[in-house]
């Protein structure tokens, strides 16, 4: 008998590749990974923001979808407010990933359209003493993270020393929002940002942030 | 003529949703160095205890283009190092190879390779026992809440009884160490040689226990402060003057096997040899290459 093994599918291949990105940008704060490219959805539902449109940061929403399946309770939100579990967006994000939708209380894995949802951050679960580990993960779009323009200045294990990094186009108290998830160590929020190019820096809860 | 049947598996063994759980609680133990994040630990066709941990995370993180290192306590051609890499290696197709510097992922038992690790580098190891607190509290449950308080005194007292016993610290290997001023980790059958190698390394450290279904994580350049007394100090197992038989080294981590010898079998000696095999056989080589190149 041979043992022989199936080619990974494109979902399993983004899905094995994000987490790479993933894994080396929560060991390594402030290091500015890339999100490939998710081919395998071309569509993704818009929604309505004042009555104008509104476009998924793809590589965001992905890469937070790649990590769902039945165990993981999801919830999102754009503009500041929660997205109803009816919606198609939400639909859509169940249908691919088999994730319970939750409120923001109970969610696993949160997505925020847009840097100004982060003034929801301080509903989200941060965990307890005894199982920090039940603690919420956020993905939140940005429009554009460098390291050429810094604004932070990142401390804390995985970074030797500090790690100067630029996170732009993002509402004035977003750092102070993710800032405030931290004050509780071993309880928290572990944080991702990608901007509009599948740029990724990741803030897990030992990542203390200052301002440049 | 029969022909043979092919087994069919899904890329890296496990199914996507036993990958998925692991990454998840990767993360976490990321976000929460030295911290133990239970997982869903599941059933692989080897017996746990013997590396489902570890194989489980290598499985979970392995992509097809990875370079793939096993080893067993520094051997890479031990019966469990050369089951494990075997199976990683046709459920998944990658490149193996024994350098450590040529690896991207390294599934180990108990050590660190010699050779310094390189930040594009993963270090997954096996874990047999999760907890350091066991010793002094058998209820998994009264642990978790002690390691959650920060509760570390009884360990403590454990320390100096082991002093006050012995004579000194007395622990040999899975020595204690308190992880980014923290949590208090095991670092696993580890020797002491290996414990301040986890501390501010450039390489991310993984630890998987599929027996105890625990995963936890020492990021890179995370501080590693073994439990120590002022005046009874932590200490490597280094004894000045041995030296490696095979490649003449001085500063690697030694084993030492019994030599029967042949005109006498009553008689013999011990010799030791360096642990991690591949960086003796790679010093060997450039021994014998210095001897043989003209002079």
């Amino acid at each position: 008998m041979t043992t022989t093994f199936q080619q990974p599918s494109l979902f399993e291949t983004f899905c094995t590749a994000t987490f790479r990105v993933l894994l080396d940008c929560m060991a390594r704060p402030g290091t500015i990974g890339q999100i490939p490219e998710p081919t395998m959805f071309p569509q993704i539902p818009t929604i309505a923001i004042d009555d104008q449109p509104m476009l998924a940061n793809r590589f965001a929403l992905t890469s937070c979808l790649s990590l769902l399946d039945q165990e993981t309770r999801f919830a999102q939100a754009a503009n500041n407010t929660w997205i109803d579990a009816q919606s198609d967006i939400n639909r859509w994000v169940q249908l691919r990933s088999n994730c319970r939708l939750s409120d923001a209380k109970n969610a696993l894995f949160v997505y925020l359209w847009d840097s100004a949802s982060s003034a929801l951050l301080h509903e989200l679960n941060q965990g307890t003493l005894t199982f920090p580990e039940q603690s919420c993960t956020a993905f939140i779009a940005v429009p554009e993270i460098n390291d050429t323009e810094p604004t932070w200045r990142l401390r804390g294990p995985g970074i030797d020393g500090h790690c100067d990094v630029g996170v732009h186009g993002v509402v004035t108290d977003f750092a102070q929002n993710i800032i405030a998830t931290r004050a509780h160590f071993p309880l928290g929020i572990d944080i991702v940002c990608i901007d509009t190019h599948g740029k990724c820096i990741a803030l897990p809860r030992t990542c203390q942030i200052s301002l440049n | 003529m029969s022909t043979t049947p092919e087994q069919l598996y899904n890329f890296g063994f496990i199914d996507e949703d036993s990958k998925r759980e692991v990454r998840r609680q990767i993360l976490k133990a990321i976000a929460l160095p030295g911290h133990q994040v239970p997982f869903a630990s599941r059933d692989l066709p080897i017996a746990r205890g013997w590396g489902t941990g570890g194989l489980q995370i290598t499985m979970a993180i392995i992509d097809a283009g990875d370079v793939l290192k096993v080893i067993d306590q520094g051997d890479d051609e031990s019966v469990n190092a050369v089951n494990l890499r075997r199976l990683l290696q046709r459920t998944t197709g990658v490149t193996t190879t024994v350098d450590t510097t040529a690896a991207s992922i390294i599934q180990t038992r108990h050590r660190i390779p010699e050779e310094p690790m390189r930040r594009d580098q993963i270090l997954v190891l096996q874990v047999p026992m999760v907890d350091p607190l066991r010793w002094v509290e058998p209820n998994l449950e009264r642990a978790t809440v002690m390691h959650g308080e920060s509760d570390y005194g009884r360990m403590w007292v454990y320390m100096y009884e082991s002093v006050v016993k012995a004579g000194d610290l007395r622990i040999a290997t899975q020595y204690p160490v308190i992880v980014a001023g923290r949590y208090m980790m095991d670092t696993t059958p580890i020797p002491r040689w290996d414990v301040m190698r986890l501390h501010n390394a450039e390489a991310l450290f993984l630890f998987g226990a599929g027996r105890e279904k625990r995963i936890y994580a020492v990021p890179p350049y995370t501080t590693i402060e073994p439990l120590q007394f002022e005046d009874f100090r932590f200490k490597t197992e280094f004894v000045a003057g041995q030296i490696c038989a095979r490649c003449g080294a001085q500063d690697t981590f030694l084993t030492s096997h019994f030599v029967v010898d042949p005109t006498n079998p009553a008689g013999g000696y011990w010799r030791t040899s360096c642990s991690d095999t591949s960086f003796c056989d790679k010093r060997v080589l450039v021994n014998t290459t210095n001897q043989e190149a003209p002079q």
